[in-house]
Parts: C-alpha cells; structure tokens; sequence
C-alpha cells in the first residue's frame, strides 16, 4: 500500500525511478564519476571491490545507479545486476588503447544478454584529461558501436575529475528514459 | 557462461586462452605470495607502508591499496595495477614482477631516494610524484625493455593481435628451446636479474592453502574457478562479503589444488647459444669442396 502512494506521489512530482548499472573495466573510473554525480566532488577512491550504489536526482528522475567493480573475477558478478535494468552506463578509459578491445568484448557480452535487452547505452568515453585519450568517435568505432542492433545508444566523452560530459550524458539517459515511459 | 574460448589479456599486452590462465592461477599466486615474503617486497614500495596488497604488474613493484589508486590516476600510459586477490595473473606479469620487485625497482626508478612519496600526502601531489616519477622517458624505456624480456621468458604466449589466428600451446612450456634440447642440460633457471628469488620452487605455499580454504559443497558445477554467487546484488550487503569470496589465492589454491604444472617456463639461454653455434658450423662447411 505505502508503495502504492509512492508510486502515485513520485507520479505526481514527477519523479519516476529509474535502475542504471554502471559497469567498465577496471580503473575505468566508474566510483569516480559515480560521486562526482552524487557529491559534486572527487572523492578518493579505492578500487571497487564488490559495488557501489547511490540514488542520484537529476530533472524528473531518480536515478538508482549501481557502481559494480571490474577487476576481473568481479565481472563475471555483472550478471547478477542486469534484472530490472533501464539504463547501462559504460564507461571506458580512453587512454588505455591496449584495453580498448576487451573493454569491447566485455560490452557486446552484455548486450547480448536477454535481460539487458531493453536497457539503454550510455558510454562514457572517460579520462579526456590524460595525453593521447581516444576521442569519443574512436571509442565508438573500437567498440564497434555501429553495428549495434535495436539499441539506443549515445556516447559522451568525459572527464570525471572535471564532471565534464557527464551531465550531458545524464540529459540523454533523461530524455531517453521518459520517453521510453 | 563460455570462458573457454575467450582470450585473457595480460596488462603487459599480452594474449592467452583464459581457461589456461585461470588453470594456472595456484601456481601463479604461489609465487606472488613468496615474492611477497622476500626483502623490500614486504612494504609498500611507494610509500613504505606495510600493506603489499596490490602491485603494478608494468612497473614490477608491491604497493599499498592507497598507493593503488594513485597508480590508476596516473593513468594507464604510465602504470597500471593489480590485487592478488580479484584479478587474474598471467605469466608474462609474474615473470616481471620476480624480474623487477622493489629493490630492484629502487636503483631503477629512484636511485637514492627511499620513498616515491609521503603517505600523508594528498592524492593529488601523490599522482603528481607518480606521474613524474614513472612518467619520463626515461623510466618508460626501462619499463619496455622489463616488458619485453619477461614476455620472452615467460615461455609461450602470443601477442594480443596474433592469439586470435594463431595456434598456441601452452603445455609445451620448452617450446622454444625443443630443436637443440640434448645441449640443454640442465637448463638454466630463468635469468634471475635480481638474485632474491629462490631456486626452489615455493611448493609448500599451495598445501597450506588448500587446507585453508572450507569445503564448500557445490562449487564444481559453478561457471569459472570463482565461486559465483547465484543470489541477487541485494544479498551482497558490503564490500567486505565479496571480499570472503576471493580470499587471497586460497580459492585458487583449492580449486585447482591438483594442478602442479609449473606456469612459469624456464628460459634455456644456454640452447639458444649452442644452436647459434651449430648454425655457424653447419654454414662454414664448404659443401662444394666436401661433395666433389
């Protein structure tokens, strides 16, 4: 019943919920950008071991972002997140050209999973910042972005540490998400 | 889940068959865990804590969980790093970390001085240091030239761009040296830069893990040599549940616990020569003059 009134109260205010799983590979800067969204600042991180999870409010939605570490015995556990999910953030470091392909194959597993069938894609095309980051239009042509099939899908270069792009990215899962509803 | 066919690849840039790398993971966290144990390794070599839980498997050091994270702000064109606990190893990393570790890593990176920085500092003067520090030409060549004999060393193992199209082996650890093996004996321990690394096989660590590890009912039928939790995020409450999951190398240990075969092949410097030799006879023959 007290579900009942906050589904009809966050209808009312125009706050719908929304579950967004964030997954990357390692020190692709996932925590990072996860508390630059919530606190405004840059925290200190350690790596992620297990996830991190805040609700983030932007615009009309409340963003239920889970932050799951991708070390590699870590990302075999992804798949226990996907049920439920609207929006997957995936974040790539764009300096780290020797990953990128794995960063690729990590992706397109996902993807193909049932579950994630309807969520959409975000990637951030991460560490801007650092000499000789891949531009956004690389990562998506490493990542084969193209080729994908009955997805929605948009990539924004960022740098966590600035905050920059990753409002613009969060305009777009809004925008794409209240439309979807 | 299919982890057999897919590739793993090391952060040295190179390319292995993932299910033989998770097959050599006790013998591999066995030898990280002596490494360990040995002279400077036991501090952090950035800041000289003594908590050695991660390590930079570019750069060949043992560092602290704090300094870990000044490694991944650095950027992943200077260092990069590793637990030993909920990361894969291959090889070609552990050979560099036994060719490298701290006190070798001293007289390279920072001859004289015995810290890279203070751990009060903050993150931000701390990546500065590492960025200078690891950063320069300098540094970056010695740091190529450990890549590249460690990936020798480490015995089979295929660039990441080749693995894909070629062949691979990995059960003929002498591969290289096959053509002149009668000359080779005994073969010689991998070169053994920095003299601290025993020469007998730190067989009795993986035993102990075993033991160590309870015996969880059901793991066999599990997807990797993780044990994968069935239940949903929810019933991981904290960081600290996962950590039960992955204690350091002992569910390796256990979950291979049969699996002896040493993953760290022995370089045969010794064949390579003779075979040279034998070229050099072979060619000096005159076979005009003998077949007259």
């Amino acid at each position: 019943m007290g579900l009942a009134f906050t589904k009809i109260w966050q209808r009312l205010i125009g706050k719908q919920e929304m579950r967004i799983l964030m997954v990357g590979l390692d020190a692709a800067g996932k925590t990072t950008i996860l508390y630059k969204l919530k606190l405004g600042e840059v925290v200190t991180t350690i790596p992620t071991i297990g996830f991190n999870v805040e609700t983030v409010e932007y615009k009309n939605l409340s963003f239920t972002v889970w932050d799951v570490g991708g070390q590699d015995k870590i990302r075999p556990l992804w798949r226990h997140y996907y049920q439920g999910t609207n929006g997957l953030i995936y974040v790539v470091d764009s300096n780290d050209r020797d990953r990128i392909e794995d960063a690729r194959e990590e992706l397109n597993k996902m993807l193909n999973e049932d579950e994630m069938r309807d969520a959409v894609l975000l990637v951030f095309a991460n560490k801007q910042d650092l000499p000789n980051a891949m531009t956004a239009a690389e990562v998506t042509e490493k990542l084969g972005l193209h080729n994908l099939r009955h997805r929605q899908w948009f990539i924004q270069s960022a740098c966590a540490t600035t905050g920059d792009g990753l409002y613009e990215g969060l305009d777009w899962l809004s925008r794409t998400l209240s439309s979807k509803r | 889940m299919s982890t057999s066919a897919s590739t793993f690849r090391s952060k040295i840039g190179n390319a292995y068959p993932k299910s033989e790398i998770e097959d050599q993971q006790p013998q591999l966290k066995a030898e990280l865990a002596a490494m360990k144990k040995m002279g400077r390794n036991r501090q952090c070599f950035d800041c000289g804590v003594a908590d050695v839980s991660w390590a930079s498997p570019k750069l060949g050091t043992f560092i602290c969980v704090t300094c870990s994270d000044v490694h991944r702000a650095a950027g992943a064109h200077i260092t990069c790093v590793k637990n030993f606990s909920t990361y894969l190893w291959s090889p070609d990393e552990v050979e560099l970390m036994r060719a490298v570790g701290n006190t070798r890593a001293k007289e390279i990176f920072r001859p004289g001085t015995d810290l890279s920085w203070q751990p009060g500092e903050s993150k931000e003067q701390k990546v500065r240091h590492c960025t200078k520090l690891y950063g320069t030409e300098k540094a970056q060549l010695a740091v190529k030239r450990h890549i590249e004999a460690a990936t020798a060393a480490a015995g089979p193992g295929r660039k990441a761009e080749q693995v894909a199209s070629q062949g691979y082996n990995q059960s003929l650890p002498s591969q290289p040296a096959t053509p002149s093996q009668s000359v080779c004996t005994p073969a010689p321990a991998a070169p053994d830069l920095l003299g601290d690394w025993p020469t007998t096989e730190p067989e009795a660590v993986a035993p102990s893990h075993v033991s160590s590890w309870p015996a969880t009912s059901g793991m066999g039928t599990s997807v990797g040599p993780w044990p994968c939790p069935s239940s949903a995020p929810e019933a991981i409450t904290a960081q600290h549940d996962l950590i039960d999951l992955f204690p350091s190398s002992t569910m390796d240990s256990a979950w291979h616990g049969d699996c002896g075969a040493p993953a760290s092949s022995q370089s045969c410097g010794k064949a390579a020569t003779v075979s040279s030799h034998e070229k050099d006879f072979w060619s000096s023959v005159n076979w005009d003059e003998l077949l007259k």
